[in-house]
């Protein structure tokens, strides 16, 4: 247990940067690449579990799980090679995408929860060269357009249990901002380098209630929505825009097959086009619905002790609402392994009090007109119940 | 178990360390060319001014002489310090005796292809006094063959060099102090030749170039000889001109002569220039309403800077670090095509909050100390306006892409 929590110390430490998710070149245009508000250990399964996952910020009915005090923390590590018609580059970056606490209300049928999460992502550095015309004379430049942060969701949520029922209702703070800058240098060094930079920060409130059940015979159903509203963005503290957030639904199931293997599976559906006419209104390129479904099965090698070595694998699918180019939307396919290991077990319960989640997955983005990602997500969860 | 915990932990660290968000961008998807919106703009001076007076004749790099060059007949002046006849040694004044003495110039200008000239030396009375009050009808009245110190030829080769007179024995009766001297010695130089031309000597400003007075004198001891060479400092160095500067048309900037003259060129940026756009290339053009003077072989200067305030003539000047906020161009002699000079550096300190007005003051360089002159159109005759292009970058729509 001690060394356990040496180790989120030390991490916590290196969360010190800026707590994005990973980088892309689809992550360019629009409000960023979403982010998929997920544990390490649900990612693992392919997404399938966070539905019911309490680490997750999907669901808030999903906090009444917590039947103690629990802390998560996640970190992801990717290493993509994109490509375009124009070039292909390969990057890395490291990630904090998802921080959580909460826990049961003793003597209660309550439970609590916050929740900090990746909303979307607007972390890149694209680099292209041009030919423009000044003067009537050809001259070449080359273009750095840098964007470090993105949008980040604060979720405060409170579950109730009544009987046969789990209830939860959330309210999110969407906040964040991305520090952007863009640097153009001239062939001809008669020109000056042109740098520019701005800060553009965002706000807005959403709120989310789910459902949790089960249906007998190990299956269990799960269901959410989420309103986002919209969110204000300013430009330097001065308005430029408001931009439509979606409305979210979801539902998923879960069946225990046997008593080593769980299998479940999930849809997702946002309504991005409400934003389509103020990115374009602002000059993007718009937004479409998006849609994510999920399938993934949990092997357990010891059905008392869920965090010895249990087996993870499951897949995903889902539509990215930001075309790269008008009209092309770009989507993600990923297939994903985890596994995880428990320390400082209760002698009494046999139950881990700290757990180490791991998954590895990879990952394919494309959209028409010849963009292509792949890459390799290398993720690393903590979770602490003292 | 731990230990690929410990794995994943380590590429997780180590692969952050070395962060890489590189992505390819591509147009127009990817494109932020299409963006950054850089636009063009010619803009005219709205008011110009011409001033004079800023370095007098003799207080640039060079004294100048001219036997007839753009008709003017230029004799350069100078006054040195008192000379001494005895020398102190040993806490004891002791009378000297002068065994010779070397007069000497430096010739830092001179058109390569005027042959046959010669400097002559002159002894100036002591009725000259040599200084700012001195006008070429004193000195010229005073270069008369009997105050004739040397006439000196200057090889057809000598371009920068050194040119030399020595006296000793009874060559130094030429340059003996009459009482009235005060043993103080006024000497003018004087271009002969057969072709007009001009020439340019090291100034007191060229240190150890600037024209000298040398004497080599003797002590006599009861039991030996002590040897000093003694040079006399500059206290007045200058050139008188048989013909006044000329002044300027009310419709044309003069540049250069001594006094020198300086020009201000005022711009006016729109709002849009000066707190929205980003200039990021600025080209001064300037068209030459006659021909630009020059000595051939001699290297004119135009110089631009910025001024932190406009204050008429004494508005302070931008020097910056290393001059590199001096912008420079070379005028060839005899040319009338318009003269375009890079001021972009200047212009960048146009934008945003610092305050520096769109105003640039030319001049031409060495001030006072070349036989360069240039006319330029003013904001008074259209199509011959001092003119400013200006490549500016409009804000980047950061909010959206």
């Amino acid at each position: 247990m001690r060394r356990s929590l040496i180790v989120l110390a030390a991490l916590g430490v290196l969360a010190a940067t800026p707590a994005w998710a990973q980088s892309s070149q689809f992550g360019i245009n629009g409000l960023g690449i979403p982010g998929r508000g997920l544990s390490i250990r649900a990612s693992g399964s392919g997404g399938a579990f966070g539905f019911f996952d309490p680490l997750s910020g999907i669901n808030p009915a999903s906090v009444n799980e917590l039947t103690q005090l629990t802390a998560g923390f996640a970190m992801v590590g990717s290493f993509r090679n994109s490509s375009n018609p124009s070039a292909e580059e390969s990057g890395r970056d490291t990630r904090f995408p998802q921080f959580m606490a909460g826990g049961a209300v003793p003597r209660s049928r309550l439970a609590l929860g916050a929740y900090f999460s990746n909303y979307t992502d607007r972390d890149f550095l694209l680099a292209s060269s041009d030919t423009i015309l000044l003067g009537g004379l050809p001259v070449g430049v080359t273009d750095t357009l840098t964007s470090l942060g993105g949008l980040s969701d604060l979720r405060l949520t409170m579950g109730y249990r009544p009987s046969g029922w789990s209830l939860g209702a959330g309210v999110h703070i969407i906040t964040g901002g991305t520090r952007v800058s863009l640097k153009r240098v001239f062939d001809d060094s008669l020109y000056s380098p042109v740098s520019q930079r701005a800060e553009i920060s965002y706000s807005g409130v959403g709120f989310s209630a789910g459902a949790a059940r089960s249906l007998g015979r190990g299956v269990a159903a799960s269901a959410m929505i989420r309103l986002d509203g919209s969110a204000r963005i300013d430009r330097d503290s001065t308005e430029v825009g408001r931009v439509d957030l979606p409305v979210t639904l979801g539902g998923a199931l879960r069946w225990r097959a046997a008593p080593r293997l769980d299998l479940a599976t999930s849809v997702t559906r946002r309504s991005w086009s409400g934003a389509d006419d103020d990115l374009q209104a602002l000059g993007g390129t718009g937004s479409r619905n998006t849609f994510e479904w999920n399938a993934g099965a949990e092997w357990l090698s010891n059905p008392r002790r869920p965090s010895s070595r249990p087996l993870r694998i499951g897949g995903h699918y889902r539509t990215l609402p930001f075309p790269v180019e008008s009209g092309a939307q770009p989507r993600e396919f990923g297939l994903s392994l985890g596994s995880a290991l428990g320390f400082a077990r209760d002698p009494q319960t046999g139950m881990a009090r700290a757990q180490v989640d791991l998954s590895l997955s990879r990952v394919w983005r494309s959209a028409t007109g010849g963009y292509r990602e792949g890459a390799w997500l290398v993720g690393l969860g903590f979770s602490v119940r003292p | 178990m731990m230990r690929l915990v410990c794995l994943f932990a380590a590429v997780l660290v180590l692969g952050g360390c070395t962060e890489k968000l590189t992505a390819p961008g591509e147009c127009p998807g990817l494109c932020p060319s299409d963006n950054l919106e850089v636009r063009d703009t010619v803009i005219t001076a709205t008011r110009d001014s011409g001033y004079v007076g800023f370095v007098p004749a003799g207080g640039g790099s060079r004294l100048l002489a001219a036997n007839g060059h753009a008709g003017l007949d230029l004799i350069p002046i100078i006054r040195f310090a008192r000379a001494v006849d005895s020398i102190a040694i040993e806490d004891t004044l002791r009378p000297a005796v002068v065994d010779s003495v070397l007069l000497y110039v430096t010739v830092t200008l001179r058109d390569p292809a005027a042959t046959g000239l010669a400097l002559d030396f002159y002894k100036l009375p002591a009725a000259v006094a040599v200084d700012s009050g001195t006008t070429h009808a004193e000195v010229a009245a005073a270069l008369v063959p009997e105050r004739l110190i040397a006439s000196v030829p200057l090889p057809d080769t000598l371009t920068n060099g050194e040119v030399r007179v020595v006296l000793a024995g009874a060559d130094l009766d030429r340059i003996a102090f009459a009482p009235e001297d005060g043993k103080v010695l006024r000497l003018a130089y004087r271009l002969t030749g057969a072709t007009a031309t001009g020439i340019g000597i090291a100034s007191q400003a060229g240190g150890s170039a600037a024209p000298g007075f040398v004497s080599y004198m003797r002590v006599i001891l009861p039991d030996t000889t002590i040897s000093r060479t003694l040079p006399r400092i500059i206290q007045y160095g200058s050139f008188v001109s048989s013909a006044p500067a000329d002044a300027p048309s009310p419709d044309e900037l003069l540049l250069g002569g001594w006094p020198s003259r300086r020009a201000i060129l005022r711009f006016e940026l729109s709002p849009m220039l000066r707190d929205t756009a980003r200039i990021i290339r600025a080209t001064l053009e300037l068209t030459p309403s006659e021909p630009i003077a020059a000595l051939p072989g001699d290297t004119v200067r135009l110089d631009v800077r910025g001024v932190f305030s406009d204050l008429g003539p004494k508005s302070p000047r931008i020097a910056g670090s290393a001059g590199a906020l001096i912008q420079t161009t070379i005028l060839t002699n005899g040319s009338t095509a318009p003269v375009s000079i890079e001021v972009s550096r200047i212009a960048t300190l146009w934008n945003g909050g610092s305050g520096v007005p769109p105003v640039l003051m030319v001049t031409l360089a060495p001030e006072a100390a070349t036989f360069g002159t240039a006319r330029f159109g003013s904001s008074r005759i259209p199509g011959l306006e001092p003119r400013l292009r200006l490549t500016y970058a409009m804000p980047y729509p950061f909010e959206v892409q």
